[in-house]
Order: structure tokens, then C-alpha cells, then sequence
């Protein structure tokens, strides 16, 4: 083990293994049963255990400096929301509904116009009540535009709109 | 066409507090709907609810990022009109409290500054709905003024 992966955020091993088109069908209907993330056009890059990783096409409507041609910080919050949420659900053994109680971020440098934006998270720790995440927003995978952590409350609510997007589907 | 200037939007707001041009001037911001008021010499934020901010639509509730995006820019309007400078701060660190799941209605916001530093200004905010006594989050940001 070297020095550096003590700072590297892993995700956790799922008890319950999920086949692998279960994860990208969650995916999918996360980004489309959320009104906000398909207002924004999220779209679903990757889904597996515990990770997730979902990308934003750039439109005009996300700037925030016109002079500068910068992207707005708010929207870095919100991909960072849907990316730490979904990273959630894909390490729970079975759906359940879950609430952000608290999101940070550190804005390392801003996001510019006319390049797509990507955020991956992993969910590091699931306990019995509480989710915690760690996410990436990028343009560039080496030049992070922000880090966020989150946590999650399980649970939160017996009924879970997920479910039911998955269930109409059968 | 003459592209309308932030920096313009910027000072016309702080000369003649007229800050529909100044949200105007911010692409996201007048995509959320963010309204701002001047009310017995304190800012306050207003986001009007339209179903593209849901997140969870069966609760109804707000979506978490554009709650945090707001409080967000909340603080950098505050700042901008607080810090009598035409320029844009910059939102460094941002983090944020949800205490309450935000109905499907309108959203109103305050910003505290806490701290007037020189070059760095912290500020506390706070998002309620009906009730400013039950607080839907709150919020604390570090802003960089240029």
C-alpha cells in the first residue's frame, strides 16, 4: 500500500451482487424519473456497485459569468447532488428512499463554456442509517473543477419513486 | 448585437438597485427563476417553484442541487451588491445542511456576512419556505472577492 491511497475514496463491496444491466436500468431511471436532471439533460455515462458517473452537456442556460464564460457554480452543486445520490443507490441491497442531509463542496477551479461537464462519485460507507459519498466534477480528469462529499439518511421514506419507475416498467 | 456585460448588469444594480437586469445578465440564474427583493434595508432571495427543479417527484420536493444552487447564488448576489465593486466573486467552498425536505413551493433565502475579511468574506444562509422559523437548510459559503 502506498502513501497516496490512503487519500483515494473506494467504494464499498455490495453484499447483495446485482447483475450488471441492473445498475445502468437504475441509472437510467434515476436520470429520468428526476424532473431536474432531465430538465439539465443528465445523461447516465456509467453505473455500477456503489459508483456512478454521469455527464452534462454544456448549453448556454448554465453560465453564470457571461464576461468570463464560466459556468455556474450552482450546477456543479446539482450534478454533485444526482451523482453522490445515485452512487447511493447503487450500493444498497434494495431500493429504499434516501435524503441529502448535508452536501460540501470545494470549488478548486471554475468550469468553462462550450465543454461538457462529468461527475463520478462513490459511495465509501453505507451503515445501518447513514450513506456517505465522495464525488469528482471534471472537465478535464486531470484538472478537477470541484470535490464534494455528502451524506445520506436511509430509509427516509417507505415509498421509494424508483421503485415504482422500475416496477411500471415490468 | 451587443452582447449584454455582467460588469454593466453589475453596476446598474448597485446604482439604481434595479436587479431583474442584474439576474438577467446571469444565464442560470434566470433559468432557476431567482428573485431578489430589498426588504427594510436586508436582501432577500426568492425562487419561485416550477416543476423542472423537482427531484423527487413523489414527495413532491425540490431537488437538492438547485437548493444548494440557490442558496449559492443567493450569497453571490448578496456579495455583489454588499461589496460596491463591479466585479463577480468567486465561490470557493460551499456547504450545506438539509433540514427539511423543500415542498413544492417557493423557496425564500437571507444572507448573513459574518466575515468582512479583506480579500475573503464568510457568510451564512438560510432557506425556509412558509415558516422562517423552520428553515428548509441552511447554508455556509467562502467567497474570494477580485
Amino acid at each position: 500500500m502506498t502513501d497516496n491511497d490512503a487519500f483515494s475514496w473506494r467504494a464499498i463491496k455490495c453484499s447483495q451482487q446485482h447483475p450488471p444491466q441492473y445498475y445502468s436500468r437504475l441509472g437510467e431511471k434515476f436520470l429520468h424519473t428526476t424532473p431536474h436532471g432531465k430538465d439539465l439533460n443528465m445523461q447516465l455515462l456509467s453505473a455500477t456497485c456503489a459508483s456512478a458517473k454521469i455527464g452534462l452537456e454544456y448549453q448556454d442556460i448554465l453560465l453564470g459569468d457571461i464576461d468570463r464564460q464560466l459556468i455556474h457554480s450552482g450546477v456543479i452543486s446539482s450534478l454533485a447532488d444526482s451523482v453522490s445520490g445515485l452512487a447511493v443507490f447503487c450500493a444498497l441491497p434494495q431500493l429504499e428512499t434516501i435524503a441529502t442531509l448535508d452536501l460540501r463542496l470545494d470549488h478548486m477551479r471554475p468550469a468553462v463554456a462550450n465543454q461538457d461537464l462529468i461527475a463520478q462519485a462513490v459511495c465509501y460507507r453505507l451503515s445501518k442509517q447513514i450513506a456517505f459519498t465522495h464525488a469528482l466534477i471534471y472537465q478535464q480528469r486531470h484538472a478537477p473543477v470541484a470535490v464534494a462529499s455528502a451524506t445520506f439518511m436511509r430509509a427516509s421514506s417507505r415509498q421509494n419513486f424508483m421503485q415504482q419507475a422500475l416496477d411500471s416498467e415490468l | 448585437m451587443q452582447q449584454p456585460s455582467l460588469k454593466a448588469a453589475i453596476a446598474r444594480a448597485q446604482q439604481q438597485r434595479d436587479y431583474t437586469a442584474l439576474i438577467d445578465a446571469i444565464p442560470y440564474a434566470k433559468y432557476l427563476g431567482i428573485k431578489m427583493q430589498q426588504q427594510d434595508d436586508a436582501l432577500q432571495f426568492l425562487l419561485k417553484f416550477k416543476p423542472q427543479l423537482i427531484g423527487n417527484p413523489m414527495l413532491p420536493a425540490i431537488h437538492g442541487g438547485v437548493v444548494a444552487g440557490f442558496l449559492e447564488h443567493s450569497a453571490i448576489l448578496h456579495t455583489i451588491i454588499a461589496q460596491q465593486s463591479a466585479t463577480m466573486p468567486k465561490l470557493f467552498n460551499f456547504s450545506i445542511d438539509y433540514l427539511r425536505p423543500a415542498a413544492a413551493s417557493c423557496l425564500h433565502a437571507k444572507c448573513e456576512l459574518v466575515r468582512q475579511g479583506r480579500r475573503v468574506w464568510f457568510m451564512r444562509i438560510k432557506a425556509w419556505q412558509e415558516d422562517s422559523a423552520k428553515p428548509v437548510a441552511l447554508a455556509r459559503a467562502y467567497l474570494i472577492l477580485q
